[in-house]
């Protein structure tokens, strides 16, 4: 035990005795746990954030839409005449279908399923006493594969049918009340099919006191919303010109959701709130009236109006709750707003008064549902389990009272993309982290092997004293454990700091304390065992090999077997095989969708490893094949005498020295190769999602014309744009589900897009990469000489098995007054359509379409900008709103929506992706940076601790300092210069793999970028750390003791 | 400075070379971590041109830091050192190099021949810094005449101790100093190298004239210089 703590203390007086030494080792294990930590801490900042992130945007989190809403509807009542069964034993069940409410219940479908434990007796079923035939020898309850149930028609108030049924006991049952209820009922009106026995309709208001006590919710408010005709909004005599939408909410549903605006004026008991768009077209004002028009035979609403509203921004109001259109927005400019007291007391008698008349003309029934806002702060930062949170809060809002409504569950929704997006987010992170921790043991070990060579003299000194190996490899651990030891520390440490000074105290404190603790434990346990690893290696194999050769066991000068054998050769082709088999299987293909859809991506790790085996197998290749080719030259040249000093002794030094020297050079090389592959990678990242953004809009600004404005968006308004900043302009007739296709096979509800071929191609981001028939240019080409040609998306192609010049039929502006089929031609094929990336089906020429249409107004137009950066677009946005025709005295964005390709960027930063892959990437380059500098710096001090004899002997034969301190600054020049020149190469060889993995993540497929500028400012700062270090080297060398060192052995 | 000392001629095997070394209250303290060592404390000494003098005395008593003063490659606390008309403890360290590669040969105990160079490279590189012409035929004519030539083309870690010795005498005199300082060059040989190595350095200094110091433990190498200086705790014990 005392020899172990006098060993103690001779490692502890060696390494605070060698300060320059000891710094050498740690700078290299700080610098690598630090960018290992950081890239912890990092991921534990970065997804603290993720479900804010997420849900930020979301304005309905949960959404119960009561599919009964008029007084309860249909019921449907199950009864089994027996208690008890015995095998064989058959029972009577009775179905009882009773119609509650006021208005009559359309295609009622009664559905039973088989039960395991009965079996449907052939011929039993009745409806009011008469038989119904079997299908197919089955149960007309459920019929076919499909298991379709009995549409027994339309149930009018007040009326039940009853359908008995027998079913036999395949086996004995205890209590048939035990068995599960299976029968279901739906009808047009309420197509989600309800349970049999299901509790009678609860009151909206009671359900939202009920379901605002569920624990997780923070809020849970009624809302109706009733669709009304045409002119039965009026004052003075005077009706709005279109459809009317009636809202019913209360003051604390505006207060829950702020995208419902006032302009002026405010809510009040009793009075109406009318939209801006109401209010013009009838003239009103605050404390004006307005009447609204009832059904069944109720007298008109009169309503003091006290305020004016804004809903353009309050999109979910306006979006389907229908299930074939789920959330698709349709804006009804026209609004009023009562509150509840107002509806229950007037609207809604009235609809249920309508309702109950025979041949009732109602074409809608007011859609009444509960908003449910969820307590966002109690959600896990994780969107994975904030999913789980929601899911089980969704659970318990839809157990209460369940049977007569459906749930949309948008938040649950969003998070699940969200915890997809963090999986991929944090495989991401891998990806770019990894290479930099790999790179971090590497520095370690380079740094394990310069300390071990300077250790050589005190380990033959000890060996002298009669040290064994054991003694040695002890000391060695000692050592190691010491460095490593506080080098993580501090790397941790220094790890946490630059990511404090990256993210933010805000956003890296959002992660809980638990979470930091345990990448702290990890990064400084993980971090001490690399790096004593790698430390500890090359000073065991030193000694090992040292011991050998005092013992005469081999007297051989050892080289890496990396040098000796083609491992660099293998490890590349093995890297070459596994990128072309990824390929091969479609593995960097990208799933339909992207993330500006809203959709989730895929990243399987695995293909994570061809990229690392070809970064670290090219460098040592490439070094490898540079020091075979200047072995060569050296042998080439033989013995030569001495002519120039400088160049005579670095030449010798360099090529009798190569492994040294190579060492130096796949060290630098490696780091630059990384430091290269991410500044590509970010360039590639950035300007992907530029791109991306850029054919999400269309192209550099779109301008969609507000709901809000009453002002006509004749496609000819384009020309007005002629402004300055503006290189191009081009309408486009967009919207969901405007058209049916159909071919000679099938036919399909389509979105159309209507374009003008002359000017879509200059304005629009448009590549010849979404075409699979042809070039961009081709394509338009081929629309402008046949009008009625279509070009198809190949999916819907696919399914409708159509190809090029196929003859099909296409309904035109659907749903519209002006819809019209018309014969066209398949022309194209493409894969995504700028604008709408992922919901456009065709596109037609648009001066076919209006002339089949006579519809003269554009969806929205696109703006190509001359100057794309941020500034140059917001100029040309300003050019564009002195357009008196656009902006007609107004701001522009009254009357447009203006969207930038940049503002496009902005919307994906806050609120979907969590993928900061931009700050991990200034992460990683810093540490890069970092990790450069101390290679090349370790490099030069290395040389300096394993040739400072070597020096101050040059000095006593006379040579001069400064030819000493050229030969260092050569030395290291040539050591980083063909590092550097090496790992721009490898660099942009991994990066090319590297950036395959953003194929699934953007909607364009990016390519490989070389940032030039960035890496010459790398090269140049692996060159000014070469000539920083040398000086400091030199200043050294002159301060070393001569006679001291010259006298060692 | 670097002017005033003239390059001179290949030298040929006339005698004459020798340069005095002059030495006058010298002192040299260092601070350590334990404390101020003084490692001479006003020593003054003259050796003659073309004479041999062995310094000898215990561990730590100064000897090698006075070689080391007297080669130039330290500067001394206080106190004067001329070599030839040179006052060297008062030279710039870029005028001490010119000094050192063109008038003195140095023979350190471990050789330290550049590990990188051959024998042969070892002694050329001394030649050229010396401002002379690596002549490939005089340096195999050296080696020849220390009974190496037939480990020309050998680098130091392919050499036995001797051998290295042997190179590194050569590379103290192939460009024939005026002066030669040897710190401990037989410590680490055995008999038969040691007498070999004794051998040449006196050799050379009886046929070139060139000034010897040497610094040894060794009672038998340093009664074959013409004198022997002892040294105590870094002050003159006298001629023994």
């Amino acid at each position: 035990m005392s020899g172990q703590v006098t060993l103690g203390g001779f490692v502890q007086r060696d390494l605070f005795r060698n300060p320059r030494r000891t710094l050498t080792s740690l700078v290299g294990v700080v610098v690598g746990v630090g960018l290992f930590s950081a890239v912890l801490f990092f991921i534990d900042g970065s997804g603290a954030s993720m479900t804010r992130r997420a849900v930020a945007p979301l304005t309905l989190d949960m959404q119960r839409v009561l599919t009964t809403p008029l007084g309860g509807g249909i019921r449907l009542e199950q009864t089994m005449a027996d208690d008890a069964l015995d095998a064989g034993d058959t029972t009577l069940v009775t179905l009882t279908i009773a119609n509650d409410g006021f208005a009559p219940a359309h295609e009622v479908v009664v559905r039973v399923p088989p039960n395991v434990a009965l079996e449907y007796v052939a011929d039993s079923t009745d409806q009011n006493e008469t038989p119904i035939v079997d299908v197919a020898g089955g149960s007309p309850l459920f019929q076919g594969e499909a298991g379709t149930g009995l549409n027994i028609g339309t149930v009018e108030p007040a009326v039940s049918v009853r359908i008995t049924y027998r079913l036999r006991a395949t086996a004995s049952v205890a209590s048939t009340a035990d068995l599960p209820v299976r029968a279901t009922i739906s009808t047009r009106e309420a197509v989600t099919p309800a349970l049999a026995n299901a509790p009678r309709a609860t009151a909206l208001q009671t359900l939202a006191d009920t379901v605002a006590d569920v624990p997780g919710v923070a809020a849970a408010d009624p809302l109706v919303l009733v669709d009304m005709a045409a002119e039965t909004l009026t004052a003075r005599g005077i009706a709005v010109p279109g459809p009317v939408k009636l809202f019913a909410f209360d003051t604390r549903y505006l207060s829950h959701y702020p995208s419902v605006k006032i302009r002026s004026g405010s809510m009040r008991q009793g009075g109406a709130l009318i939209s801006a768009e109401t209010a013009r077209a009838l003239s009103l004002s605050v404390g004006g009236t307005v009447t609204i028009e009832l059904p069944g035979g109720a007298a008109p609403l009169s309503l003091d109006v006290t305020g004016i509203t804004d809903l353009s921004g309050a999109r979910p109001l306006f979006e389907s709750r229908e299930a074939g259109t789920l959330e698709k927005f349709r804006y009804v400019p026209f609004t009023v707003v009562v509150d509840p007291s107002v509806y229950s007391d007037q609207v809604e008698p009235a609809f249920e008064a309508a309702a109950a008349e025979r041949d009732s003309a109602l074409n809608s029934l007011p859609l009444e549902e509960l908003d449910v806002l969820i307590e966002r702060s109690i959600l896990n930062s994780d969107p994975a389990t904030a999913f789980a949170q929601t899911s089980g809060i969704a659970e318990a809002v839809q157990g209460v009272a369940s049977g007569q409504d459906y749930l949309i569950d948008n938040i649950s929704n969003t998070l699940h993309v969200a915890a997809e997006d963090a999986a991929v987010a944090k495989r991401l992170f891998v990806f770019l982290g990894l290479p930099g921790g790999i790179l971090a043991a590497i520095l370690t070990a380079y740094a394990g092997t310069l300390l071990a060579g300077a250790q050589r003299r005190e380990n033959a000194l000890l060996r002298v004293r009669g040290a064994a190996r054991k003694h040695l490899l002890f000391l060695l651990a000692l050592r190691t454990v010491a460095i490593a030891g506080v080098g993580s520390l501090l790397g941790t440490v220094l790890g946490f700091a630059t990511v404090l000074a990256l993210l933010g105290r805000s956003i890296l404190f959002e992660a809980s304390p638990a979470a930091l603790l345990q990448s702290t434990l990890i990064g400084v346990s993980g971090g001490m065992l690399v790096t004593a690893l790698a430390l500890y290696v090359p000073g065991r194999s030193l000694i090992t090999r040292e011991i050998k050769q005092q013992l005469n066991i081999s007297s051989q000068r050892t080289t890496p077997s990396w040098h000796r054998l083609p491992v660099d050769l293998i490890a590349l082709a093995i890297a070459v095989a596994l990128q072309l088999v990824a390929l091969r299987l479609g593995a960097f293909d990208a799933p339909p969708g992207s993330v500006y859809a809203g959709q989730a991506v895929t990243l399987p790790l695995q293909l994570l490893v061809a990229p690392i085996i070809a970064w670290l197998a090219g460098t040592l290749f490439i070094a490898h094949l540079l020091q075979e080719i200047t072995a060569r030259a050296a042998s080439g040249r033989g013995a030569q005498p001495f002519t120039r000093l400088r160049s005579g002794v670095l030449w010798r030094s360099i090529t009798r020295r190569l492994t040294a020297l190579t060492g130096g050079v796949v060290t630098v090389g490696l780091v630059v190769s990384l430091g290269t592959m991410l500044a590509c990678f970010a360039t590639v990242y950035d300007t992907a999602k530029v791109a991306d953004a850029r054919f999400q809009v269309g192209s550099d600004i779109r301008l969609t014309p507000n709901p809000t404005s009453d002002r006509p968006h004749p496609t000819a308004l384009s020309a007005e744009f002629d402004v300055s900043g503006v290189a191009g302009a081009t309408p486009v007739v967009f919207s969901s589900q405007n058209s049916v296709l159909t071919s000679d096979f099938n036919e399909d509800v389509t979105s159309l897009a209507a374009i003008d071929p002359d000017t879509f191609g200059t304005v629009a981001a448009l590549p010849d990469s979404v075409f699979v028939s042809g070039t961009a240019g081709r394509m338009l080409s081929a629309l402008r000489s046949t009008p009625d040609g279509i070009l198809v998306n190949i999916a819907l192609a696919e399914g409708l098995k159509l190809k090029i010049g196929d003859p099909v039929e296409v309904l035109l502006a659907r749903d519209t007054d002006q819809q019209t089929r018309t014969p066209m031609r398949v022309v194209g094929l493409f894969t995504k359509f700028p604008g709408a990336a992922q919901g456009t089906d065709i596109v037609a020429n648009l001066d076919f379409y209006q002339r089949e249409t006579g519809l003269t107004d554009a969806d929205y137009y696109l703006v190509a900008s001359s100057d794309r950066s941020v500034p140059g677009l917001d100029r040309t946005v300003q050019g564009l709103s002195e357009v008196q025709a656009l902006s007609a005295g107004q701001e522009l964005q009254q009357n447009f929506e203006v969207l930038t390709s940049e503002t496009a960027l902005d919307r994906d930063q806050s609120s979907l992706t969590a993928l900061n892959v931009r700050g991990l990437l200034q992460l990683d380059s810093f540490f890069t940076f970092l990790m450069a500098a101390t290679a090349t710096a370790m490099f030069v001090f290395g040389m300096l601790l394993q040739r400072r004899r070597e020096y101050v002997t040059l000095r006593a034969q006379g040579m001069s300092s400064s030819d000493i301190r050229a030969l260092v600054l050569a030395e290291a020049g040539i050591s980083a210069t063909l590092g550097t020149a090496i790992g721009v190469l490898v660099g942009i060889g991994m990066a090319s793999q590297f950036v395959q993995v953003l194929r699934p993540i953007f909607t364009l497929s990016p390519a490989l970028a070389v940032p030039k500028a960035e890496l010459a400012v790398l090269a140049a700062l692996v060159l000014c750390a070469t000539a920083l270090s040398s000086a400091a080297a030199a200043f050294q060398i002159g301060r070393l003791k001569p006679t001291e060192l010259l006298r060692d052995e | 400075m670097i002017g005033s000392i003239e390059p001179r001629e290949y030298p040929a095997t006339a005698k004459g070379w020798g340069l005095r070394v002059a030495v006058t209250a010298l002192s040299m303290r260092y601070t350590t971590a334990s404390g101020p060592i003084r490692a001479l404390d006003g020593v003054t000494m003259t050796v003659e041109p073309g004479t041999s003098v062995a310094i000898v005395g215990p561990s730590g008593s100064g000897k090698s830091t006075r070689l080391g003063i007297l080669g130039g490659l330290e500067t001394p606390t206080s106190g004067e050192v001329r070599v030839g008309p040179h006052l060297l403890s008062a030279m710039a360290e870029p005028d001490r190099a010119a000094l050192r590669r063109r008038h003195f040969g140095f023979v350190f105990q471990a050789g330290n021949l550049q590990p990188f160079l051959t024998a042969s490279e070892n002694v050329g590189l001394q030649a050229v810094l010396a401002g002379l012409a690596d002549e490939p035929a005089q340096t195999r004519a050296l080696l020849e005449s220390l009974d190496v030539i037939s480990l020309e083309r050998r680098f130091p870690d392919e050499l036995s101790g001797g051998q290295r010795q042997r190179v590194a005498v050569a590379r103290a005199i192939v460009h024939n100093p005026g002066i030669i300082l040897a710190d401990e060059p037989t410590g680490s040989l055995d008999g038969a190298s040691v007498n070999r190595v004794v051998e040449l350095l006196l050799q050379h200094h009886a046929t070139h004239g060139a000034t010897l110091v040497v610094v040894t433990h060794d009672r038998a190498v340093a009664e074959r210089m013409s004198t022997v200086l002892e040294m105590r705790a870094g002050r003159m014990a006298g001629p023994t």
